[in-house]
């Protein structure tokens, strides 16, 4: 299970969220997605798309304006993202 | 709602104890509110409509950053991703102005021949004109991350980019002044103004209003379950 | 103690609630100062005011003789600066900047590369000028200009949806 990171600072709407999805896409299953954002936006947009997609998904507020956001590749893949 | 698995609850783990305690800046936030308050009370001394927009105006800061709504994401997350949380807050919002609208609207009847900019509000003539003028800011909204609020919201939070953005409009909006006259003279000089309160009384508006407004709040709550495949 | 403070300031508010309060503000401000909700106006001025420094006359273009409501008392004033449309547009910067403050989540972020710069300046001139045309942004034309019965709004509506969704396509292949 490896880590992929995405640093996403400075990026705006929607770009973050399309990053991700085309990431996961590439993903291999229970592969986990680190993506790095300061767009407030961000956690929350990306937070609801992956519980609709039921892919376990974290954010983790970090100092200043930043957040870190999980999001694991399930064991079995639902139809494609 | 789906149980994070061991190790990813393990990473998470180990990064949370790297980082330090967040660093709290509501000092700042508390002085710079008072330092506000002061100079509204000052403007609304000397000019009392200044100082109501510079009011209103933080209190309408303060919304949308603490609501996160951005008015850009309202539209283009009917297309990437399906959240309507912003939409359907816009309309709620709407429905409440329009309610208040017609209130203050109603204290200032418009006669038939008036100048329609002297109904309290923002009564315009429609036609090809706002349709063009609208799916170019569509466009643009996208292309900058963000629309009018956005560079607002988003210079308050610290988005350089975004000064950019504010230099786009200025540049934009000064040429479209200086073209008006081509879209006066092809469009906009027979355009009519459709105000509803002409053709029905305000208060059947406002009823009829608030149920179309209510329609699209159910509709845009569909259409984020279908896209989220809560069903 | 200071810990939950800080939680609770960080949060972000229901979306409902927000709503409520905006259109509740929207309101106040139309009763209170004449004028709904709205930010392109303000920002036309600063360009007017721009230009009058270069020794140019903006006021004299026919565009300003179609809304004498709205530019003729600041041409009278000569107030291009400080007016009610731009102390507006002021405000809701300071209030973003406090709550973001309060919420400690300020950051300077900086301008990614070249592209992101390019996209922000010509989306904003298309913006600047879309407006214009539509006699009003996301907010003046649409959020203000629905709830003061006026098809304007609905049509902006309708139009900056087909607009948006032109936009996201030329964003996704220039990602």
């Amino acid at each position: 299970m490896s880590v992929i990171e995405l640093d996403c600072l400075s990026e705006l709407c929607p770009i973050p969220l399309l990053r991700a999805m085309k990431e996961l896409k590439k993903m291999k299953p229970e592969d986990v997605l680190l993506l790095h954002s300061d767009h407030s936006c961000v956690p929350i947009d990306v937070e609801k798309w992956a519980k609709g997609k039921n892919y376990p998904v974290e954010v983790v507020e970090l100092d200043g304006g930043e957040w870190d956001i999980y999001i694991q590749k399930p064991k079995k893949s639902r139809e494609g993202i | 709602m789906v149980i994070l698995s061991y190790e990813l609850g393990k990473i998470i783990e180990e990064r949370k104890g790297k980082e330090k305690e967040t660093k709290s800046r509501i000092h700042y936030g508390v002085l710079l509110a008072l330092l506000s308050i002061i100079v509204c009370i000052m403007f609304l001394k000397k000019n009392y409509y200044y100082g109501v927009c510079l009011s209103i105006g933080i209190i309408i800061g303060i919304i949308i950053r603490y609501s996160r709504f951005c008015f850009a994401a309202a539209f283009r997350n009917l297309f990437i991703g399906g959240n309507t949380r912003v939409l359907r807050g816009i309309i709620l919002a709407m429905m409440v102005s329009t309610v208040g609208f017609a209130v203050i609207q109603s204290k200032y009847p418009h006669v038939k021949g008036m100048d329609y900019d002297l109904i309290p509000g923002a009564v315009s003539s429609v036609g090809v004109h706002v349709m063009i003028g609208a799916f170019i800011f569509g466009i643009g909204m996208v292309l900058a991350g963000g629309c009018a609020s956005g560079v607002l919201m988003r210079l308050g939070e610290g988005h350089t980019i975004f000064l950019v953005v504010l230099l786009g409009f200025i540049i934009g909006t000064l040429l479209g002044a200086k073209d008006y006259p081509f879209w006066y003279e092809h469009f906009i000089k027979d355009a009519k103004t459709i105000y509803f309160p002409e053709y029905l009384d305000l208060r059947i508006v406002v009823v009829i209003q608030l149920i179309v407004l209510a329609a699209l709040y159910r509709l845009a709550l569909w259409y984020e379950n279908k896209c989220l495949n809560r069903f | 103690m200071t810990q939950s403070i800080k939680k609770v300031l960080k949060k972000p508010w229901p979306f409902w609630l927000g709503g409520i309060l905006l259109g509740l503000a929207n309101v106040i401000l139309l009763a209170l100062s004449g004028i709904s909700w709205q930010i392109t106006s303000g920002f036309l001025l600063w360009g007017v005011g721009v230009l009058e420094w270069f020794g140019l006359d903006p006021f004299s273009w026919e565009y300003f003789s179609h809304f004498p409501v709205y530019y003729n008392p600041i041409i009278a004033e000569g107030n291009v600066f400080l007016n009610k449309y731009t102390l507006l547009n002021i405000g809701v910067v300071i209030g973003s900047l406090v709550a973001t403050l309060l919420a400690s989540q300020f950051k300077l972020k900086k301008i990614k590369n070249k592209k992101q710069l390019l996209f922000a300046l010509i989306g904003g001139i298309m913006m600047g000028y879309g407006s214009r045309l539509a006699a009003g942004c996301n907010v003046g034309a649409f959020f203000s200009g629905i709830p003061s019965f006026s098809l304007h709004g609905w049509v902006f509506g309708a139009f900056a949806i087909l607009g948006t969704w032109v936009g996201i396509k030329i964003l996704v292949k220039n990602i």
